[in-house]
């Protein structure tokens, strides 16, 4: 019974082309016109998309599946009879059964109703070989597909060292698959699981038929039938009504198939009439067939003692420690990306202006020179200027997710999340969005509900994100003092930069729970969580992982953020007029902007701002951001005359900066703090909105709710602003 | 007011009993409650239980019965707070409160 200890030149080598019997085990022979297309599902936290990396490499891209917000990972890889493969990688998912709009994808693709997905020549199921129990069920149903399976036991190194055996070549035969051992961290069995890829559609896959007792075989019978008229595979359609028999509702892609709810009606009426509960059916079933599988091929040494993930736990999820852990990691993590991005902003800043320079010395002084170095290298070199940081979150935050501590966090998080009316998974959307709002949107697709979803989305944009990072800096840089407080541990700044994010944080708690109590009521899901073992994640597939995020936020930044620049540009330049020629450079420089479009759109705006406490060149600045927050500080710098290298020299002028008629400063520390109170809460994100527009549902509803989003936020800004500045006024602070 | 954002026109969800308690039919063996038998939620950490019925959502039931958490389940409880923590088929869970008090165990006599 036992398998011989894994070696690299070994792994899956044990004869997977004789699998199946009658079939044939030589490679197709005929090259075929098109790649071969492979699926690749599996439970969450298999390792599955480390497997994906180490099959596919950087030949990968990033779209969405036609119609719906999820992310759709293609990569490409040549198998070793070099052939052609494509590679799909399905959402995570415990079941085919869809919990959430991820994995009702898997399920599309499956059974052949993907949208614009053709079913697959050849599906790969990466199971965990440490919790071979759990992941056979989804394995299972995969099975009675009647399609051509190979699965990949991933973490066979693990599990060999938990003292678990697996006998190969006996669970072989029990699926009646291939079956490939691999550690996917380290490339192990990755040729062999290439080659067993290559060799299942030679393979007979008639699709495996579990024995159903006959009540519930013959009650099933019409719901099959009609599946099968409705175009699913004969084999797909029977797992499918066993299936639908614990589903509450039918998945969306199965709502054009006649009288479906009333069949499964009838045939759960007549299971519960031959003493069966119809709903147990599929789970008695197939953890029935798993139960003897197991005793069949896997040995476990010695019964399970406390693990290393145990001992970690017992300190991660103390009651005490556990909170005190999590804040102290956070902390860290901020730090860092922080201080470890400096360098690296501060070098692309600097080639960005020595590009400026360059550029501007060769071009003729004019319009097309203003255009080229102040609009695009300017406007984009302002935003790429984040990517150091965004990569560094975005690394954390992968380390965090593949070494099993996420999971960790939202349990520790669901206490308080709960009181909000929401669960512990929808903190870790929140956490995403102190680095950037647009993958923290994207990340509360893990919600498994649809109000708890909207919900997060709507708060997300709450979390200050690294783009309102610039605008704390220059405003506490001017107008804070640095003081020492708690006895020199930290300084006042650095104090009022956390209450910045403690406010919108606490804000996006409230407003949650505002939501949950108005337009989104409902109650609330209880959370069901895996938590993984803790295991050390992939170098590699970290380093993918963060090339897509950056290779991502360049385009952007080449696309939209450019097209912005150049409007902005054209609208603090144009129309051109002659200014006062009497006056100083950097008065008729004013005098130009005032002029301007952009001028004119400021004072159109400056009633509104006016009980904010701001001018007419705050308005100007506030409305260019509107596409994008980071924008402020660039365009208080055209607005003050000063260029990207006397970038020190912008609160001094923030300071000497007086009112015109009443010649007392524009800038109190009042109005600062004004200020950034409404950069706390004002949705000035262009890729925000957007993004929140596909992730709530695209199309009109998707734009409602991103109206919903941006006018409460906006209405927050204005009120908190209003209140802090006013009221400062009243008690004599202004 | 949700009316107006729905994606789906889509009747309102009921909360489906997944538990025989209330059916008629006989034959259930967990239609009977047997002596002992307690919700989930009342276990302290280090009992081991079998679940003997899921009353909840039908969605989280799917959903608990996929992750192998299904009737005649032997379950460990880790920890029990505002959440518990289980050990389930070989693989750890946190479920809610919410969740843990509609689950109908019988727990293994102590030792």
């Amino acid at each position: 019974m036992a398998s011989p200890p894994l070696a690299a030149g070994d792994l899956g080598a044990r004869h997977p082309g004789s699998i199946g019997g009658g079939g044939s085990s030589a490679a197709p022979t005929a090259a075929p016109a098109r790649p071969l297309r492979v699926a690749l599902v599996g439970n969450p936290n298999t390792g599955k998309t480390t497997l994906f990396n180490a099959l596919t490499g950087l030949r990968q891209r990033v779209g969405n599946f036609a119609g719906v917000t999820v992310e759709r990972h293609e990569g490409r890889f040549r198998t070793p009879d070099g052939h052609a493969a494509l590679l799909l990688d399905l959402p995570g998912s415990y079941s085919l059964s869809a919990g959430s709009p991820d994995e009702a994808i898997a399920l599309e693709v499956l059974i052949g109703r993907g949208r614009d997905v053709p079913l697959p020549d050849v599906v790969v199921v990466v199971a965990d070989a440490q919790h071979l129990e759990r992941n056979l069920f989804l394995a299972s149903q995969v099975l009675e597909l009647g399609l051509p399976v190979v699965v990949a036991l991933n973490q066979f190194d693990a599990a060999t060292a938990a003292g678990i055996t697996i006998d190969v070549p006996e669970l072989i035969h029990e699926l009646g698959v291939a079956v490939v051992p691999t550690v996917a961290k380290r490339g192990e069995g990755i040729e062999a699981l290439r080659r067993a890829i290559a060799q299942a559609p030679a393979l007979p896959a008639d699709g495996r038929r579990f024995a159903l007792p006959e009540a519930a075989e013959s009650a099933l019978a019409p719901v099959a039938a009609r599946l099968e008229d409705a175009g699913l595979p004969p084999s797909a359609a029977r797992m499918e009504a066993l299936r639908l028999l614990g589903v509450a509702h039918p998945e969306a892609h199965l709502a054009d198939v006649a009288e479906l709810p009333a069949l499964l009606a009838r045939a759960r009426a007549a299971i519960a009439d031959a003493g069966l509960v119809p709903e147990r059916l599929e789970a008695e079933l197939r953890y029935g067939w798993i139960g003897g599988v197991l005793a069949r091929c896997v040995t476990r040494r010695a019964p399970r003692g406390r693990t290393a993930t145990d001992r970690v736990d017992a300190v991660v999820l103390h009651r005490v420690w556990g909170p005190a852990i999590f804040v102290a990691l956070m902390a860290l993590v901020f730090q860092s990306i922080f201080t470890w991005a400096t360098p690296l902003q501060d070098a692309i800043e600097g080639g960005m202006t020595w590009l400026g320079g360059r550029v501007g010395a060769l071009l003729p002084p004019g319009d097309l020179n203003s255009l080229v170095v102040d609009g695009v290298i300017a406007g984009v070199g302002g935003v790429l200027v984040f990517l150091p940081q965004i990569a560094l979150l975005f690394l954390f935050i992968g380390f965090l997710e593949d070494s099993g501590y996420m999971a960790r966090a939202a349990f520790l998080m669901d206490g308080l999340m709960r009181r909000v009316g929401l669960h512990g998974k929808s903190f870790i959307p929140m956490l995403s969005g102190y680095a950037c709002a647009v993958p923290g949107i994207m990340a509360a697709r893990t919600v498994e509900n649809e109000k708890d979803r909207l919900a997060t989305i709507m708060v997300v944009p709450l979390m200050s994100c690294s783009a309102r990072l610039p605008v704390y800096a220059l405003l506490i840089g001017a107008f804070v003092p640095p003081v020492a407080v708690l006895g020199g541990a930290l300084t006042l700044q650095g104090v009022t930069m956390l209450g910045m994010y403690f406010l919108g944080t606490v804000t996006a708690l409230g407003v949650a729970a505002l939501f949950k109590r108005t337009l989104l009521r409902g109650p609330a899901r209880p959370m069901i969580l895996e938590l993984p073992q803790y295991r050390w994640p992939s170098a590699k597939s970290l380093a993918i992982g963060v090339y897509g995020r950056a290779s991502l936020f360049v385009r952007r930044a080449g696309t939209v953020i450019l097209a912005l620049s150049i409007v902005l540009w054209a609208m603090a330049t144009y129309p051109k007029t002659t200014p006062d020629a009497s006056l100083p450079e950097a008065a008729q420089q004013e005098q130009q902007l005032e002029r301007s479009f952009l001028g004119r759109v400021g004072h159109a705006i400056e009633p509104a701002v006016r009980p904010l406490g701001y001018d007419w060149k705050i308005g100007v600045s506030i409305a260019a951001s509107f596409a994008a927050r980071e924008v402020f500080v660039s365009t208080m710098g055209t607005i003050y005359g000063v260029g990207s290298e006397g970038e020190a020299a912008l609160p001094d002028r923030l300071r000497a900066e007086r009112d015109p008629e009443t010649g007392r400063a524009t800038y109190t520390p009042l109005v600062a703090i004004g200020l950034m109170v409404f950069y706390v809460y004002a949705l000035m994100c262009i890729s925000t909105m957007a993004v929140t527009v596909r992730e709530a549902g695209g199309g009109r509803v998707g734009w409602r709710w991103a109206g919903v989003q941006f006018a409460y936020m906006l209405a927050l800004a204005w009120g908190a602003a209003f209140v802090v500045y006013q009221g400062g006024r009243l008690l004599g602070w202004g | 007011m949700l009316s107006l954002f729905a994606r789906r026109s889509r009747p309102a969800r009921p909360l489906t009993v997944v538990s025989a308690d209330a059916s008629s039919s006989a034959t259930d063996p967990a239609a009977a409650t047997p002596p002992g038998a307690c919700p989930l939620a009342a276990c302290a950490p280090g009992a081991r239980a079998t679940v003997l019925a899921l009353c909840c959502g039908h969605q989280e039931a799917c959903r608990l019965r996929a992750l192998g958490f299904s009737e005649g389940t032997q379950v460990d409880v880790v920890d029990a707070r505002h959440a518990m923590l289980l050990d389930v088929r070989g693989t750890r869970l946190a479920l809610g409160r919410a969740l843990t008090a509609g689950i109908t165990v019988q727990p293994h006599a102590a030792g």
